[in-house]
């Protein structure tokens, strides 16, 4: 195996932020016992429409294969985001020669959980039903409809490139082969569970890891913003969600497409909101002289712009979000301790705020001592800031107001100049960073925030250069990467 | 063998009312033993010919379910049958009682829109791509969309209706997975019917050009269909017996919407005038009124229930003044009541005396809107045209009903700009100042205005008075466009070559442009008790606003061509002119000059967005183009 170019302080840990787009990749060197680092690395993607992303993410990734010497200690895959996971398809080959000793991922992926396998499967329907309205929409050829599709496909995106209106339903969507991807590279692979830990890093000195979250409870998983009192559902249930998707895949079928499952015919069924005797088919419809008149325009009055055809698939943006926030809330969320010092380096995933507020919940007894998340908080020296650093992805009361160190520094992996870009709905692209959230983290950390699309900060007018200058040592700023020494 | 001639009896009149069963409330209220009785009500229709669907003169019920690809067969309420048996019974499983009782309950309510207004109701126009047609009749879509969404689409003129398996972990009084209908809870096709009307009358109050004109609009429509409520003597019988002549209690009359909050989960109902479910104990608690709960209230639905409880609290002032006499009848003078029931004879003197005023406010309401400015409304600007029509319907306030409606809005918080008190003189909207009215009476003739009133009543034909207000909104226009345009300033417009250059100039002319909006009669009580007829003009005008100060400026100015504009600054003026004596009553404009509306209209477009993930996504809904604004407004 070749000699690793990276290499680990002889305490604490190197951070190193790759700079492939709006898309996260951490790769931490820790020192070891033998000779060579101990890495770790978080998530490996880069969002879907990135110019050259593929080629960004390749080039990240062969880099990774460089400085490792060809092994990964651990490999964390966070959530199933593309902007997460997209090496895993995009730059599979170069993963293929890299050396992996163990996968860590949430307990949301293992497939022998039952609660898991529901919210996977909820999540390929609702992922086929939305592919297939964003199909029908634009095929409606009505302006409005393609306006809302293209609103909801940079939504989508987050899931990989769906293709064609069967949402890739063969082999899985591109997503789905990336998890599997890593998921299949654990031998076995450890389903993480919040409250676990402190767990050790085989081999590595000095650290350790408090697994945080995706939370067990489904009020705290399901939704960013959970309401109270709602419980577990099964996987395909009739409600007013499941009931949308019926009816989308079942419109699909009836036009040729793709076969539903049982399971989604049974739903589809319960979803009519009439008995068969009052259902009159389209073809019917189309020979009766009331709604040919009415509804298809064949009378004298034009009501071709009064027809609603495809109005109710507006509904599918409100599901996608729900469908993007549910998934960012599954993220495996990470507190890595130094040990001498009690230093925390925070590695939220894109938690929402339903997952941070579960950690509230968690406590640990570590050497006789109880830990809780607010002293874990109150250590944090480090903090990769979640969702890049939208609105919702940082808590604040109970999440950044309790990150009191003074020495407190933010990595933000965001492309403000690609989040900003026109994208179908939003003409002025996502509020990715979050302006009220990026000037409180500059308050916070005093100016120390690294940007993957701005570099190393500039020295803010009240800090003093002297002080400045020891943060700008710990830092290496190169074109592909930033990085940063957190001293033991 | 020729047919024997028949006996022909002497011809009969057509009925005055169709009478057809709906729900009071909604069908959820069917399953719970105190509400079961009161649920079923049948409404009497105004008599019209009917043809299956139903269509009508005002409505076509067209069933389309798009997400289950089916149709639904047209109910038709002249078989026979069903005309015998007061149409069909309230079912939920059968779509045709769906059709019935969305045309009863939008009828009811277009009715009660005629009756305040004195006039028939027209729709708004078709949109510019139909070239401002004539459109007879709104499209009512009982089951257009799969999920809690019920809206009004001004596009396509039309209200669509959604339905929705009830959540099977909380379905609150709804069978689990058992589907919710909108189109069957009656305040909600109360509450969409309304916007339509209102849109019909004031197409320019969907604009969201400052934090009340959203609000209004749904404010409007849930006071609308609350009150529709209390005009049911049946219903209201009972809720007085059983909260003991204390309409204050939590009722399901002052509740909107209930079905849906309980179908999605969240405790009691949606959008509750008068108080709230605590989430913790699930108890209902009051809301007690506090004036600074309106600076707070951003959001649509949040401002809007801020108006709907004003109103309710006069509603609910005027009553108690009302029955107190009663209860001291009925105590001996103590004005306690004793335990137990109240007496039968009393609840219904109650009752009546509560329908009675709920009438009275509702008619109030509805009246105010033909005196409110076309553009850039507020609830202050609301408030004002409540108190001035109420006293143009009946000049002595001896029940004190505009004293009710102002200190109930002065406790929430509500003020108009720029009064100097909140007396009802000061409020009521005044007329021009004295040196321009010679001005008004010289462009509007009251000769000229004797020609360009429509002839439009309750029984007009209305295509025809559709063609009549255009021809006349035509000749008005011509008036004010005449030599010299003297009137723009009196009316808040800018007409003369000087006006800013970012309002559009004519081509022909070279001058700016403007609009007559409507033209219509209006019908009040003079101050010696007689009818007289007032004549509604709304003029307006738009102007290419800029976030940028220093561009607005350069484009009003003309240093630079007028580019795309950051958002449309609207201003007008609503003209109340006596038919009789063309005597200009009120002025009630908006000054399409005005730098500071147009800087406060600067300020709420740029405002904060509301950091939401879908505007995250998709954009501030303020400045972002909706083609449905309801759509997402009523999304739950």
């Amino acid at each position: 195996m070749a000699a690793p170019t990276m290499n680990a302080p002889a305490s604490g840990v190197t951070v190193r932020m790759y700079r492939q787009g709006l898309g996260d990749c951490f790769l931490l060197a820790f020192p070891a016992a033998g000779e060579r680092p101990f890495f770790l690395l978080i998530d490996c993607g880069v969002l879907l429409g990135t110019p050259q992303g593929s080629e960004k993410v390749r080039q990240v990734a062969e880099h990774i294969l460089e400085s490792t010497g060809g092994r990964l200690d651990v490999l964390v895959a966070t959530h199933q985001h593309w902007d997460h996971l997209s090496g895993f398809e995009q730059a599979r080959d170069v993963f293929d020669r890299l050396q992996i000793g163990e996968v860590w991922v949430a307990w949301t992926e293992d497939p022998e959980d039952p609660v898991a396998s529901g919210l996977r499967r909820q999540r390929e329907t609702a992922l086929r039903a939305l592919a297939g309205t964003v199909a029908r929409l634009r095929a409606s050829g009505d302006e409005d409809s393609a306006r809302t599709a293209e609103g909801l496909a940079p939504i989508l995106g987050f899931f990989g490139d769906l293709g064609a209106a069967d949402g890739g339903a063969a082999g899985g969507s591109a997503i789905v082969r990336a998890m599997k991807y890593v998921v299949g590279r654990g031998k076995p692979p450890r389903y993480r569970t919040p409250g676990e830990g402190p767990l050790p890093l085989p081999g590595a000195a000095g650290a350790r890891v408090y697994v945080l979250g995706p939370p067990k409870e489904m009020e705290f998983l399901k939704r960013s913003n959970p309401r109270s009192g709602e419980a577990y559902e099964a996987a395909l249930a009739v409600n007013e969600e499941t009931s949308f998707f019926a009816a989308v895949l079942g419109a699909h079928a009836r036009e040729g497409g793709p076969a539903m499952s049982p399971e989604e015919r049974a739903l589809a069924n319960l979803c009519f909101p009439f008995d068969k005797v009052y259902r009159v088919p389209v073809e019917a419809a189309q020979e009766d002289l009331f709604f040919q008149e009415s509804y298809f325009g064949a009378g004298k009055d034009d009501v071709a712009w009064r027809r609603i055809d495809a109005d109710w698939l507006s509904s599918a943006g409100g599901l996608a979000l729900q469908l993007d926030s549910n998934t960012n809330n599954t993220s495996l969320a990470l507190a890595v301790e130094l040990v001498p010092s009690g230093k925390v380096l925070l590695f939220p995933g894109d938690a929402q705020a339903g997952n941070w507020r579960s950690w509230r919940n968690l406590g640990w007894t570590v050497d006789g001592a109880a830990v809780t998340i607010d002293d874990l908080l109150r250590r944090t020296v480090l903090y990769k800031v979640g969702h890049h650093a939208s609105h919702n992805a940082t808590l604040r009361e109970q999440g950044l107001e309790r990150m009191e160190n003074p020495d407190l520094v933010a990595m933000i992996p965001v492309d403000e100049e690609m989040a900003h870009k026109p994208k179908g709905g939003s003409p002025k692209g996502w509020d990715m960073p979050f302006p009220p959230l990026l000037k409180r983290l500059e308050e916070k950390t005093a100016g120390r925030v690294i940007r993957v699309d701005q570099g190393l900060p500039k020295r803010p007018g009240k800090v003093p250069a002297s002080e400045w200058k020891t943060f700008e040592e710990r830092c290496v700023e190169e074109d592909l990467y930033l990085e940063i020494t957190v001293a033991g | 063998m020729p047919a024997k001639p028949r006996i022909a009896p002497p011809a009969k009149r057509p009925p005055s009312s169709r009478s057809l069963r709906a729900f009071a409330f909604d069908p959820s209220f069917n399953w719970q033993l105190d509400t079961a009785v009161i649920n079923q009500l049948t409404l009497q229709v105004p008599w019209e010919d009917l043809r299956p669907g139903p269509v009508g003169e005002y409505l076509e019920v067209v069933d389309v379910d798009p997400a289950s690809g089916c149709f639904y067969a047209p109910v038709d309420l002249n078989d026979p049958h069903l005309l015998a048996m007061d149409g069909l019974d309230p079912a939920e499983g059968d779509p045709q009682f769906h059709q019935q009782m969305v045309y009863a309950v939008a009828m009811t309510t277009i009715r009660n829109f005629e009756r305040a207004l004195g006039r028939r109701v027209l729709w708004s126009d078709a949109g510019e791509e139909k070239g401002y047609e004539f459109v007879r009749r709104l499209r009512v879509y009982p089951h257009a969309l799969r999920e809690a969404n019920a809206f009004y689409s001004p596009r396509k003129k039309a209200l669509l209706f959604g339905y929705f398996p009830a959540s099977t972990s909380d379905p609150g009084h709804n069978l689990p997975g058992g589907t919710v209908f909108a189109c069957l809870s009656h305040d909600i096709v109360a509450h969409e019917t309304t916007h339509a009307l209102l849109d019909g009358l004031h197409r320019r109050f969907i604009e969201p050009s400052n934090g009340d004109t959203l609000a209004l609009h749904e404010a409007f429509a849930d006071i609308v269909a609350l009150f529709q409520h209390f005009t049911f003597p049946a219903v209201l019988r009972q809720q007085i017996a059983r909260t003991r002549g204390d309409l204050a209690a939590q009722n399901e009359l002052a509740s909107l919407a209930h079905q849906f909050g309980q179908a999605i989960g969240s405790y009691g109902a949606l959008r509750d005038a008068l108080g709230t479910v605590d989430p913790q104990t699930k108890k209902w608690m009051p809301k007690e009124p506090n004036p600074a709960d309106i600076q707070t209230a951003d959001e649509p639905h949040a401002r809007g229930a801020i108006l709907v409880a004003a109103v309710f609290d006069a509603f609910l002032a005027i009553y108690k003044s009302r029955v107190a006499d009663l209860l001291r009848i009925a105590t001996g003078g103590t004005g306690v009541l004793p335990q137990g029931a109240i007496h039968p004879d009393l609840a219904e003197r109650m009752a009546r005396e509560a329908s009675h005023t709920a009438g009275h406010i509702l008619d109030m309401c509805i009246r105010a809107l033909d005196y409110c400015p076309p553009v850039d409304v507020d609830f202050g600007d609301y408030l004002r045209a409540l108190v001035t029509a109420d006293r143009d319907l009946v000049p002595d306030d001896d029940r004190r009903y505009r004293i009710s409606v102002i200190e109930a809005f002065r406790r929430r918080g509500i003020y108009p700009r720029g009064v100097r008190s909140l007396s009802a003189e000061s409020l009521c909207w005044a007329g021009p100042e004295p040196e321009d009215l010679p001005k008004f009476q010289r462009l509007l003739p009251k000769a000229g205005l004797q020609t360009v009133r429509p002839d439009w009543s309750l029984t007009s034909d209305r295509r025809r008075v559709w063609e009549e207000t255009r021809a006349g909104a035509a000749r008005i226009h011509d008036w004010l466009a005449g030599p010299g345009r003297p009137l723009g300033r009196c009316v808040g417009l800018a007409l003369e070559a000087k006006a800013p250059l970012s309002i559009d100039r004519s081509k022909k002319t070279g001058l700016p442009k403007f609009e007559v909006h409507s033209v219509r009669p209006a019908r009040r009580i003079g101050p010696d008790g007689d009818s007289r007829m007032d004549l509604v003009i709304e003029v307006t005008q738009k102007r290419r606003g800029y976030l940028d100060t220093s561009l607005q400026a350069d484009v009003d100015r003309g240093r630079v061509e007028p580019l795309e504009p950051d958002f449309w600054f609207r201003g007008g003026c609503t003209i109340l002119i006596d038919l009789d004596s063309g005597e200009v009553r009120y002025a009630i404009g908006k000054g399409i000059t005005g730098a500071a509306r147009l800087e406060s209209q600067r300020r709420f477009l740029s405002g904060d967005s509301d950091g939401s993930l879908a505007a995250t996504y998709f954009g501030d809904p303020r400045v972002r183009e909706d083609a449905e604004p309801f759509a997402i407004l009523h999304r739950f």
